[in-house]
């Protein structure tokens, strides 16, 4: 309807207001709809199973086999402890998502160029055997299992019919190549592991932000990212109300919706400078009157590297060991290369990194650097908290370990209400899933790097492209990926970085056989070869957990399906069983079971696993009952105290020396011995692509100081996670689009300066690509920042931008992201974009 | 009014994140009840573009200034306000009708569209302060926040308030909101002075409420 501004013009209307013209109603076929005869409502339980942390139950009413509304979590009192599990936003538009006009209904087959999206419909006799064709004659290759990739799939967490099934399908012809990490958390991971010897999601408990006296988070978001009614957003909220007057200093390139007043004061920083920032705040801690009593006994007992000194001794307890590793670490360990001469500009350090260096990078002043230094040495448990926004940057490793840092520089870590600076740690209930078999493919790529190996994998080693479980640094990989399965998966081309040179890869490889097996039509999937239909989660039945960021709360939902499995659709696990049939390895695939007797083999599984213990209500004896129950919860009692165990009982950390390493002997070797920007060997020549054995801020490609393109693309493009869709889930949905507006986020400055305006569009390109996208001028972004929500679906249209390349109409932001793998995790560095922007 | 019944809204702005799962929960239901959905494998489940039973605005402002050395200076704010239909005690939608469609309920307060009588004139969304009335434009007749009185005839809260992801939502009569909850803060931006309609919605003002801004999401809404 048209709008009015909501106040402005109610105090003119008051209670005058005039009929001013009726149009009778004129549509008699649009007159109020009849409605249809009572009959009895059906509820069914089914849950959301996106990427977002938490897998929300969801209650499904249907009549007559028809979706009629869906409820969420309502079965309890609602007292915060063992409460409801409310969906947000998404789970609650699922009826539209099922009846999606985009559902993919029948099994298709490929007859235009690759992306063109021509596709004819074939029987799934047909499809599944083209597909067994393919596969055997891949695998018949030498090397050929190294040859066939899942692609990652973070699009439905089933417990049962999951896209784990094609792994099982492939471990039973020979398996399939690995893929380690994350495009969530791969940077963090390496960097948690090399400074805690933890995977960056072993901060304390949510719950124990209750005791922090000063909270300081960066790129933390919990209430956009985690929306879950009874997420990690709802347990922030919950301590932060229990803490009335704890201090929350916010760092972010955005004003988020994690602030709204729940914050003390919010800092914008521009995007990737956060190392900076945290040495310059580090700069100001060991200059504070209270460091050398209070921080550095704790620092010299629990790390390494702090001083010449610590590394010193390090070095010649690896030198005396009769570990090779360590040996070698010993070779390469330089003790002039100690964080406090790094930090204080001492030794082979030339500058220092003050405050006023800092302010200049980060856009963070001199004056609130120092404040927040003196606050983290004089609170007496201080809550640091970084979120992966910052891990997901050129040389974003750098980043996150600088970040952490300042952590063990308080001294006060292993108190309860302070944390490290890894996201809070989070339990889940357990449940069983489809056991996948032993893969006799030993090699592993990171996740990042699949496109590459489509050309490259057989040169590709582990001193290029961290390549794990071959032997030596030079060992290649020695095939090159030749049939790809993204089931569940946007990877494909949405969710990976470059859109434009993954299409082109597509295009281009001849040898390359890519199936794609989801609900929709996704961007990705107008690449496969073959298309098959998956059945959606109101079709399903299956059994599935809370996930990995459900907060204190842990629950397991027992879905039963709500509708008959609509068109030609069939489950992920029917799918991957008749290709298995196909390849005469159906009976081993199936086991014997059908479906009813799989599901109740993992529920009998799950029932016993003791971390499941004193669920509420008690599990039945069988998985029917248990479907017919529907929801089950636990609180877990979540109440980690990050490295408390290390600091007060001793225990040592999983890091080669057993402690904190601010110098890392893993990185110093892999700095010595790893292709870099100037390594001896192969330099890559891409800026910022080092690894240092310290954290260190480092000017990256595209990054704020990257003096070659600030010219050309002098606007920084933060992109996040907007609430309107979970990554690329759920973008083809209307009701979420109308209630989530897709718009890049301008400062008032900007606007002014750029002569731009809400509602205006503009094209933003690089080299890389080019969108067009609408703008709202807000004043929630930094100037100089533009900030778009990611996981818009690619939507080439027919003009050229600025750069030659075809306008992507959807406003994709990998349209303007780089394939260039992360220094040390080989991981996606996909928020470190520059644009130039056009009116258009 | 004397009736002895009238419903009404709290809102909490210290904790609502503008997630809008009330504003798309709201659509599910309603959406459902005023389309024909015999056959969505067909023909999907209506959009209904525009038509927002339930609204949350984002409202913020705040000033920026560049400071030395390119340092950011910044009084930036922001807060949401989830408003439905405030069911009031002197509609102005009611008073603008022109033919007595817009009624408000002797029996619990709630203001109803009876759609045989709407003539699709509009007029109460122009009285409306606060955009309740949503036009039905296939249908030509209004439709508004019903206070989900069949869901509190069976003891349960509206859709958008068992939805609340944040549990900044509740419903119930006002004297029992005023029980639990008191007379609240007053009715920050962005509603509109409550002098003009006598809404039945108790407001906890967000601690940024009270700064002068503008709707920041006007799309949404």
């Amino acid at each position: 309807m048209e709008r009015r501004s909501f106040l402005k013009m109610s105090a003119a209307l008051g209670c005058a207001a005039t009929v001013t013209g009726c149009n009778s109603s004129s549509d008699d076929a649009n007159v109020i709809p009849p409605q249809p005869p009572v009959t009895d409502e059906v509820v069914n339980w089914s849950s959301c199973l996106v990427n977002c942390g938490s897998n929300c139950p969801i209650k499904v009413f249907t009549k007559d086999g028809i979706v009629t509304r869906v409820e969420t979590d309502h079965e309890v009192e609602d007292n915060y402890g063992l409460h409801q599990v409310r969906a947000c936003a998404r789970g609650r538009s699922l009826r539209q998502r099922n009846y999606a006009v985009d559902r993919l209904k029948t099994p298709m087959k490929r007859v235009g160029e690759r992306g063109k999206a021509e596709f004819v419909p074939i029987s799934w006799d047909e499809a599944t055997s083209i597909i067994a064709e393919k596969l055997s004659a891949v695998y018949a290759q030498e090397n050929g299992a190294k040859s066939v990739f899942r692609s990652y799939g973070s699009g439905a967490y089933y417990g049962f019919a999951s896209n784990a099934c094609f792994n099982r399908l492939f471990n039973l012809n020979g398996g399939c190549l690995n893929a380690y990490g994350n495009y969530s958390w791969a940077q963090q991971m390496e960097a948690a592991k090399h400074t805690f010897g933890t995977g960056s999601t072993a901060g304390s408990s949510t719950i124990t932000i209750e005791d922090s006296d000063f909270f300081l988070g960066v790129a933390y978001n919990p209430s956009e990212i985690r929306q879950s009614g009874s997420g990690e957003g709802y347990d922030y909220l919950q301590a932060l109300q229990r803490n009335n007057g704890l201090e929350v200093v916010m760092i972010d390139p955005r004003y988020t919706d994690s602030m709204l007043g729940k914050e003390s004061s919010w800092l914008p920083i521009r995007p990737g400078t956060d190392a900076a920032f945290a040495e310059a705040v580090a700069h100001e801690m060991i200059n504070h009157a209270n460091f050398d009593s209070q921080s550095l006994p704790f620092v010299l007992e629990h790390s390494v590297g702090f001083n010449k000194q610590s590394i010193e001794d390090q070095k010649a307890i690896f030198a005396a060991s009769d570990d090779a590793t360590k040996q070698e670490y010993a070779k390469v360990m330089n003790s002039d290369e100690n964080y406090q001469d790094y930090i204080l500009g001492k030794g082979i350090y030339t500058d220092a990194k003050t405050p006023e260096w800092a302010e200049k990078i980060c856009g963070i002043s001199a004056e609130k650097i120092r404040y927040i230094a003196g606050k983290l040495m004089t609170a007496k448990a201080p809550y640091i908290v970084v979120g992966a926004g910052v891990n997901r940057q050129a040389n974003g490793e750098q980043s996150m370990r600088a970040l952490y840092m300042l952590s063990v520089l308080t001294g006060k870590l292993g108190t309860r209400g302070a944390s490290n600076g890894e996201l809070p740690s989070m339990s889940s209930m357990s449940r069983a899933g489809i056991p996948t078999g032993k893969n006799e493919v030993k090699e592993s790529i990171s996740f990042f790097t699949w496109s590459e190996a489509i050309n490259h994998g057989e040169t590709m080693t582990a001193r290029s492209h961290g390549v794990r479980g071959t032997d030596g640094l030079d060992t290649p990989l020695g095939a090159n990926i030749k049939f790809i399965l993204s089931a569940s998966d946007s990877s494909l081309l949405n969710q990976h970085a470059e859109i434009n040179k993954t299409a082109d890869i597509f295009r281009n490889a001849e040898d390359l056989f890519i199936v794609s097996c989801d609900c929709w039509m996704t961007p990705g999937a107008k690449f496969a070869d073959i298309i098959l239909p998956d059945t959606s989660w109101l079709e399903s039945n299956d059994l599935v957990n809370d996930s990995y960021a459900s907060g204190s709360l842990g629950y397991l939902t027992a879905m039963s399906s709500s509708v008959e499995s609509m068109w030609d659709c069939k489950s992920m696990y029917e799918a991957a069983a008749m290709i298995a049939d196909k390849m005469g390895v159906g009976a081993a695939f199936r086991d014997g079971k059908n479906e009813e007797e799989w599901l109740e083999e993992l529920y009998q599984s799950t029932k016993a696993n003791s971390n499941n213990i004193n669920v509420s209500p008690a599990f039945p004896a069988t998985y029917k009952e248990a479907q017919k129950i529907g929801f089950f919860r636990k609180n877990m009692n979540d109440n980690h105290v990050s490295l408390q165990s290390f600091v007060k009982d001793g225990k040592p950390l999983s890091t080669p020396s057993g402690k904190i390493e601010i110098y890392s002997a893993e990185l110093a070797w892999r700095a010595a011995n790893w292709d870099q920007e100037n390594s001896a060997q192969n330099p890559t020549g891409v800026k910022g692509d080092t690894i240092t054995a310290i954290p260190q801020y480092t000017v990256t490609w595209d990054g704020y100081e990257d003096e070659d393109a600030k010219q050309d693309y002098p606007i920084q493009l933060a992109g996040y996670h907007t609430k309107g869709r979970t990554h690329s889930s759920y973008h083809n949905v209307p009701w979420l689009r109308e209630a989530v507006e897709d718009a890049v986020w301008v400062n008032p400055m900007d606007g002014a300066k750029h002569g731009l305006s809400s509602g205006d569009k503009i094209e933003m390109y690089n080299e890389r690509g080019s969108v067009e996208v609408t703008v709202r001028i807000t004043p929630r972004v930094a100037p100089g920042v533009f900030a778009l929500g990611q996981g818009a679906w690619y939507n080439p249209g027919n003009k050229r931008g600025s750069t030659g390349h075809i306008i992507d109409e959807g406003g994709a932001i990998n349209s303007l992201t780089r394939y260039q793998p992360s220094p040390v995790a080989k991981g996606n560095p996909q928020h470190t974009i520059r644009v130039a922007i056009k009116k258009i | 009014m004397t009736e002895a019944t009238q419903y009404g809204f709290y809102v909490d702005s210290t904790k609502c994140t503008g997630c809008k799962a009330c504003h798309v929960s709201c659509k599910d239901r309603q959406g459902n009840e005023i389309r024909n959905n015999t056959n969505p494998e067909q023909n999907g489940v209506p959009a209904l573009n525009g038509v927002t039973w339930r609204r949350v605005y984002e409202y913020g402002g705040g000033q920026w200034t560049e400071g030395q050395n390119g340092c950011f200076e910044q009084s930036v704010f922001a807060y949401y306000m989830s408003i439905g239909c405030n069911h009031c005690s002197e509609p102005v939608c009611v008073k603008a009708c022109p033919t007595g469609a817009m009624h408000k309920r002797r029996e619990d307060g709630l203001v109803h569209v009876a759609q045989d009588l709407c003539i699709g004139c509009e007029s109460c969304a122009r009285a409306c302060p606060y955009d309740a009335p949503q036009i039905d434009r296939e249908r030509k007749v209004m439709t508004k926040c019903d206070g989900c009185f069949e869901r509190i005839a069976e003891g349960r809260k509206p859709v958008c308030v068992e939805s609340c992801p944040l549990r900044a939502l509740d419903f119930d009569t006002m004297d029992n909101l005023r029980a639990k909850y008191g007379n609240g803060d007053g009715h920050i931006a962005p509603l509109p002075p409550e002098s003009i309609t006598s809404p039945n919605l108790i407001i906890k003002a967000n601690v940024n409420g009270g700064q002068g801004g503008d709707i920041l999401n006007p799309t949404e809404v």
